[in-house]
């Protein structure tokens, strides 16, 4: 059986969304199993390591032996401090003592010196969505079960943020105009189905939009991207893509309503895809994304790759015999009867499940 | 074990595929009886191995009519006298994060260097160093290491007769860093250095951390020595894989070997075919997130391992490590920066997709030539056994991984493995088409004469052969003239065009007596004429008429797309696919690097001219320097005593 990777592009789906803190953090789960939560609630909060100071307390003091210090101590491993703060000393207030160089924490007293740690990182998850926490990862994070519409993407560079969704006017972002004084799609997700320019994201910053979602864009913008403060994410890849039609109208279909965009940098080893959901009530709990399903004929895919990359078909067959492509190489494929009427052999590599 | 074991299941986590092989004893000898690849299910969205996993099982299952779970989905260790389970179940791994190193040591050159050698062979990326050497204070180095957020601290330095303060001063470094990091995320510490304080390194770190103590990977100044420590990285892969794949750890749990990294396997079958046949060989793989490259000369077996190059997952850090030239070099069409780099983040997206059209597959094999020729460069520095520029000449290549043997025709699988390691001379050319090579570093460790008997019988492959002679091709002439004599004894005549290339077919167990003449300056083995018995593949005799000393293909875009497409036609057989006129304009991006190259070119004539002023220059040759006086420059003074 061959198991097709699956993007989900859905009208109303549950959605289980994992919110986690990163591997180098450390930190704690703050909800619990059951529990209904928000869009910003608070799931896990965790700290992630800084820069280190060695203080030689020793010479600071002017110690005889490094186990002089410990008597000399006036703060606690692990205590968080003020810059300035006197850490050890025989007089809090007076003569030698060791100070806090920064705001920060006492990680270590060894062999007559204090290991001083900077303000660590904090690092906060919020939910994302509104749901119900159905998984508990004990100080790490947990597992949000939703409703609602499910844009997965491609791409993302890095940031979240909550906005009303807009779509593009009709001559897209680059037409519209530079005018800052006008606030019209300001703090504003704004989708357009064309590939994403220079001026686009200058239309972007000078428009103060919050964030954009676009299918695509040229690989040497990735800077310019990623230097942004606004959230942008690639629904189908780089280069010169259109946005699959099936995307397009179900985001146009949810024009002006709240999207969670959180457009996730993928990293090769993580788990996650850059999504946008927009929350929706349901009264009946539609399904979950099932990824265990089979390739099977007559499943509804969309093509990843050139020459039809975007196009949305069904599976005919699947034969058994690989299939000599145009380019020379001979694959696995599944006949597929695309919406443009046209039957093709693609790789079964190169097929995601579209849903029903 | 039970001691008349026998079957061994062997699964290899890849980054977009795992494989798995059953191996039992047929007629008194192991063999391979059973093989299934499937989707490795890490990552997105499933994210646990075990998924993929049973269902490969189930696929080996049904093609073998044997049982190998239990109702609980577990993996039946050892086999019952139903013939359900296996005697051994082991697990290799090639997916997933690569764990994270910094190395403590005296010097650059020497400690330093030689633990990057000793981890070169593993899934590891070294993040930093941290050495005497490096003008950093002692916070610095500290943070370096803290901040570098390793799973692996390395600590070597000093012979085993030499410096123990300055190696005490490092460790005592890594104490801090140990003592400022909480618990739950302190690294795993190797110590590979001066084994006289091995002691006090245990009594400074060993209740800080989980620490293992292994030979000095550098006992005498000229000696390196990575057996031990070799298995004291694969110990630490284990444990990190058990701690952060947490669906590793249950397969772990059930693997006799634990998790042990794919590369072993690739260089126990270089070692094994080197001595088997008393010759240099090379093993290959790339896949979607590394590459290993593994080579046994003259009785020595390195391993060059690399987390950043590969065709998936890795392609974007392929095109950083390997440059964007590096590859554009192996496309019959000019093409600008951007559209390689939009072709790799989109293949880094979708890592098990592959190319449908001539243009991307032009594009993927040129990654893929670019990427193992960029390891081999890597190879020749780094192992005494090769020269920088001396032609490779190895009796047997072993290639695994999809993209080098999987194009579903043999004969392209062949001209592509020969374009990526240019071999010089006779070589033989086998390849793993069932993914039995990553389990041998893991069977050895139980069964170690299946290992054996398994490259002995014929469970890899063989392509065929390469018949490439060293030289420079002569241009439109003759460059290779065969008499091919059959075994009923026909003969046949066929003349290579230089730059050209010839496919024989020829099966598996047939052979033939090839008598080779060779123009212009082509030579096999020092020879201009050869007679050779040939032995036949499932693709045949390649016969590369290109020579060995420069690009295989021309330097002109236009000549490259007037010869690919034809000698891929040569070889496959197949429809030819020509180059449209479209594709041949160059693109700003091939204007710039022209300009640089022509630039680069003139910089190297202008300064083989001799200077105009240095000519006319009389040599004051008893003329003393005075003290204090401007001396004149060392090539000056050459000039002026030679005037």
């Amino acid at each position: 059986m061959v198991y097709s990777d699956q993007r989900y592009v859905a009208e109303l789906v549950r959605i289980q969304r994992e919110v986690v803190l990163p591997d180098d953090a450390l930190g704690k789960t703050l909800v619990k199993e059951g529990q209904r939560v928000d869009v910003r609630d608070k799931i896990a909060r965790g700290v992630i390591t800084n820069k280190h100071h060695i203080l030689d307390a020793m010479s600071i003091l002017k110690l005889g032996k490094p186990q002089d210090l410990e008597e000399l101590m006036l703060v606690e491993v692990n205590t968080q401090v003020d810059e300035g703060t006197a850490i050890a000393g025989r007089d809090p207030h007076k003569g030698r003592r060791v100070l806090a160089p920064v705001a920060g924490i006492v990680t270590a007293v060894v062999d007559g010196r204090i290991v001083f740690q900077e303000m660590p990182q904090v690092v906060t998850m919020e939910a994302g969505v509104r749901g119900v926490v159905v998984r508990v990862y004990p100080d790490r994070g947990a597992a949000i079960e939703a409703t609602g519409a499910l844009i997965q993407g491609v791409w993302g560079n890095g940031h979240n943020v909550i906005a009303t969704m807009r779509m593009e006017p009709s001559g897209g972002i680059e037409n519209i105009q530079l005018n800052e004084l006008d606030t019209t799609y300001r703090n504003e997700v704004m989708v357009t189905s064309r590939p994403l320019t220079r001026t686009a994201l200058d239309v972007s910053e000078a428009r103060g939009l919050a964030g954009i979602i676009a299918p695509g864009m040229d690989a040497d913008l990735i800077p310019d991207v990623m230097a942004l403060d606004r959230a942008v994410l690639l629904t189908e890849g780089f280069g010169n893509m259109k946005m699959t039609p099936a995307t397009l109208t179900l985001l146009q279909s949810f024009d002006g309503q709240t999207v969670t965009l959180d457009s996730y940098y993928p990293q090769r080893w993580q788990p996650r895809r850059p999504e946008a959901v927009i929350n929706r009530l349901s009264n009946e709990k539609p399904p979950a994304p099932d990824f265990r399903v089979p390739l099977k004929q007559g499943a509804r895919v969309r093509v990843s790759r050139a020459p039809y990359v975007g196009q949305i078909g069904r599976v005919n067959a699947l034969p058994e015999q690989p299939v000599l492509l145009p380019n020379g190489l001979r694959a696995t494929c599944a006949e597929v009867t695309l919406m443009t009427g046209e039957t093709v052999y693609i790789p079964v590599a190169n097929l995601e499940l579209a849903g029903t | 074990m039970a001691q008349n074991a026998s079957s061994i299941l062997c699964a290899d986590f890849g980054s977009v595929t795992t494989r798995v092989v059953l191996v039992d004893v047929v007629d008194g000898q192991y063999q391979l009886v059973g093989q299934a690849t499937g989707a490795t299910t890490v990552g997105y969205p499933v994210d646990d191995v075990n998924v993929g996993m049973y269902r490969i099982l189930q696929d080996v299952a049904e093609l073998t009519g044997r049982t190998f779970f239990d109702a609980g989905r577990r993996v039946i260790t050892p086999e019952d006298s139903n013939r359900r389970g296996v005697d051994y179940f082991l697990t290799t791994a090639s997916a997933g994060r690569p764990l994270r190193a910094v190395i403590v040591g005296l010097t650059p050159a020497l400690s330093v260097e030689t633990a990057r050698r000793a981890m070169s062979a593993a899934y590891i990326d070294i993040v930093d160093a941290v050495h005497l050497d490096d003008e950093r204070n002692e916070e610095e180095r500290l943070n370096t290491i803290i901040l570098g957020r390793p799973d692996l601290i390395f600590v070597t330095g000093g012979t085993d007769r030499g410096s123990e303060n300055a190696v005490l001063r490092l460790v005592d470094l890594v104490r801090l860093a140990l003592r400022a990091t909480p618990e739950p995320l302190r690294p795993q510490v190797i110590y590979a250095g001066n084994a006289r304080i091995a002691a006090t390194v245990r009594d400074q770190l060993g209740e800080l951390c989980q620490l293992m103590l292994v030979q000095n990977i550098r006992p005498q100044a000229d000696v390196e020595a990575f057996d031990d420590v070799l298995g004291a990285l694969g110990q630490a892969y284990d444990r990190y894989k058990e701690k952060y794949g947490a669906s590793f750890s249950s397969v772990a749990d059930v693997s006799a070997c634990g998790v042990l990294p794919t590369a072993q396997g690739y260089a126990l079958a270089a070692e094994y075919y080197s001595k088997l046949t008393k010759s240099d060989v090379i093993a290959v793989d790339i896949g979607s997130s590394s590459t290993i490259l593994a080579g046994s000369f003259k009785g020595r077996t390195h391993t060059i391992v690399s987390t950043t190059i590969g065709l998936g997952h890795s392609a974007q850090g392929l095109i950083e490590q390997v440059g964007l030239e590096a590859i554009k070099h192996w496309l019959p069409f000019y093409i600008d920066d951007t559209s390689v780099m939009n072709y790799a983040l989109n293949k880094a997206m979708r890592p098990a997709s592959v190319p449908m059209d001539v243009r991307e597959l032009y594009i993927e094999h040129g990654l893929l030539r670019g990427a193992i020729q960029h390891l081999i460069h890597q190879g020749r520095l780094a192992w005494p056994e090769l020269s920088e520029h001396a032609p490779l000449t190895v009796k047997t290549i072993i290639a695994g991984g999809a993209a080098l043997t999987g194009t579903g025709n043999p004969a392209y699988d062949l001209l592509l493995i020969t374009d990526a390691v240019q071999p010089a001379g006779v070589t033989e050319v086998k390849v793993d088409a069932f993914g039995l090579i990553a389990g041998l570093g893991a069977i050895a460790t139980v069964q170690p004469e299946a290992v054996v008997q398994l490259l002995d019988g014929n469970n890899l492959e063989t392509l065929g052969t390469v018949i490439a002679p060293t030289g420079i091709a002569p241009v439109d002439k003759v460059a290779m003239s065969l008499k091919i004599k059959t075994p009923d004894g026909e003969v046949y005549d066929y003349d290579i065009t230089g730059g050209d290339v010839f496919l024989l077919p020829l099966q598996v167990d047939a052979s033939l007596e090839v008598r080779i003449k060779l123009r212009g300056g082509l030579r096999i083995n020092g020879r201009s004429s050869v007679k050779l018995v040939l032995t036949g593949g499932s693709a045949g005799i390649l016969f590369d008429a290109r020579g060995r000393a420069g690009h295989l293909y021309p330097d002109d875009v236009r000549q490259r797309a007037a010869q690919m497409p034809r000698m891929i036609e040569a070889v496959t057989g197949d429809p030819m696919n020509a180059i449209p006129e479209g594709w041949l304009q160059p693109t700003d991006d091939d204007g710039k690097a022209a300009k640089r190259a022509e630039r680069a070119r003139k910089r190297v004539k202008d300064q083989d001219k001799p200077n105009k002023r240095d000519k006319k220059a009389k040599a004051p040759a008893e003329q003393p320097v005075a003290v204090g006086e401007q001396e004149e420059d060392d090539l000056d003074s050459l000039r002026n005593i030679i005037d």
